[in-house]
């Protein structure tokens, strides 16, 4: 099993893609599962974009970075539900978290 | 020692001297697992110490595990016996407990053969399939759903069985088609009076107390399949409803109906998750909830096909 991961997310913390998941793109959404839980995920265009670029360890002001590039939102509202998403990402064991 | 029978089963040859209900292959065939009869097990026995590769448990004490040993792979089934299979996986030996030696030749068809495909490579899904001239449409879902009560009437209208409970694929450069299996339906005893849609001499009992209903020959070549359906049984319902899912729906109800379950080991999920995520996006998948029966509506077969953009021969 997976350690629980920290929930803490700062604009320097690392997140990747878990070892333990496999997914596959299906069209502009994303299927994953989790190996360990044997739990299948679904994520839509906006999540599987993000699944996308944790595929390579990225910081999440990287990450948001690059949202607020390609999608028009506000920069407290993409930060506020990438936050949520990584937060439930982490709490499935779908992508290691990692503070410096 | 005997020479096993050959069958033709999920597009293999299987050399077996349990008897099973399944086609017989053409005698020059050459075999792709041989099957022999061992000895008697003691009444309890327990599955050998190993590697546990998978486990699950049906409840009333009916476990299955697949244990690694060191000549290969033991299927055990708590209440029935125990499959021993060769490290090349081109042989093995069933081992029956007392009393139940009859009920080995229905899981080697079934069950043994679905954890023997997988640790080939090959997952195989919890369906039934039946064709329309070079087309299939499959019904996928765990025991109990449906699957070869639709099937029943499909055939009852002139649909071909393809298989029952026991789906193999084969890849195709743009989609899937369908291996055939024993050319046998077994029907649940609220299914039964199905088998009154067809010639007596077709009907016959199982050994494990279901109604069989058994067709003479299997579609020629293998059938590209068309469709998948989830049915949805629902006694409340008038009319049939046909619910498309998104490909990611889809690979989720996919994986939900393999044929095993219970795997512990990482690599055949992988394989399991990339085939289905590959069928999701090439084949239609949808929810079928259906006005269950009996009686059935006897337009409900057309209805279905037509779900699927497929007819019945005018007769």
């Amino acid at each position: 099993m997976t350690a629980p991961a920290p929930i803490e997310f700062s604009d320097t913390t690392v997140v990747a893609v878990s070892p333990r998941q496999i997914s596959s793109a299906m069209g502009a959404e994303q299927a994953i599962l989790q190996l360990d839980s044997g739990k299948y995920f679904g994520l839509n265009p906006v999540g599987a974009r993000v699944w996308q670029l944790l595929v390579q360890p990225r910081q999440v002001s990287e990450v948001l970075a690059t949202l607020l590039a390609e999608y028009e939102v506000p920069a407290d509202r993409c930060r506020a539900d990438l936050l949520v998403l990584l937060r439930q990402l982490a709490a499935a064991g779908l992508i290691e978290v990692r503070n410096a | 020692m005997s020479e096993p029978s050959a069958y033709a089963l999920y597009g293999l040859v299987i050399r077996s001297e349990l008897p099973l209900a399944a086609p017989v292959a053409p005698a020059a065939a050459g075999g792709d697992l041989t099957v022999r009869l061992g000895e008697e097990l003691p009444g309890g026995a327990a599955p050998p110490v190993g590697e546990i590769w998978a486990q699950v448990d049906f409840g009333h004490g009916q476990v299955t595990q697949l244990t690694r040993t060191p000549a290969g792979w033991s299927l055990h089934y708590a209440t029935a016996g125990e499959f021993r299979l060769a490290g090349d996986l081109r042989s093995a030996t069933a081992h029956p407990l007392p009393g139940k030696a009859e009920v080995l030749p229905l899981l080697l068809s079934g069950s043994v053969l679905s954890w023997w495909l997988n640790l080939r490579g090959e997952p195989v899904l919890h369906a039934s399939a039946v064709a329309i001239g070079g087309e299939a449409i499959a019904f996928l879902g765990a025991s109990g759903m449906g699957k070869s009560t639709l099937a029943t009437l499909l055939c009852s209208a002139g649909a071909r069985l393809v298989t029952d409970d026991v789906l193999r694929l084969r890849r195709l450069p743009d989609g899937f088609a369908c291996h055939p299996g024993t050319g046998e339906l077994r029907l649940r005893p609220n299914a039964a009076p199905l088998s009154a849609l067809f010639p007596a001499d077709q009907a016959n009992r199982s050994t494990d107390g279901r109604t069989t209903v058994r067709f003479a020959s299997a579609p020629a070549g293998l059938p590209r399949l068309r469709a998948i359906f989830l049915p949805r049984p629902n006694r409340e319902l008038r009319e049939l409803r046909v619910e498309p899912l998104s490909p990611v729906q889809a690979s989720f109800h996919l994986n939900g109906y393999p044929r095993v379950l219970g795997w512990r080991v990482d690599e055949p999920r992988r394989r399991q998750f990339e085939l289905f995520a590959a069928l999701a996006q090439a084949v239609p998948v949808c929810q079928l909830h259906v006005p269950w029966g009996p009686p059935f509506d006897a337009n409900l077969p057309n209805a279905i096909l037509a779900a699927a953009n497929l007819a019945l021969p005018a007769s």
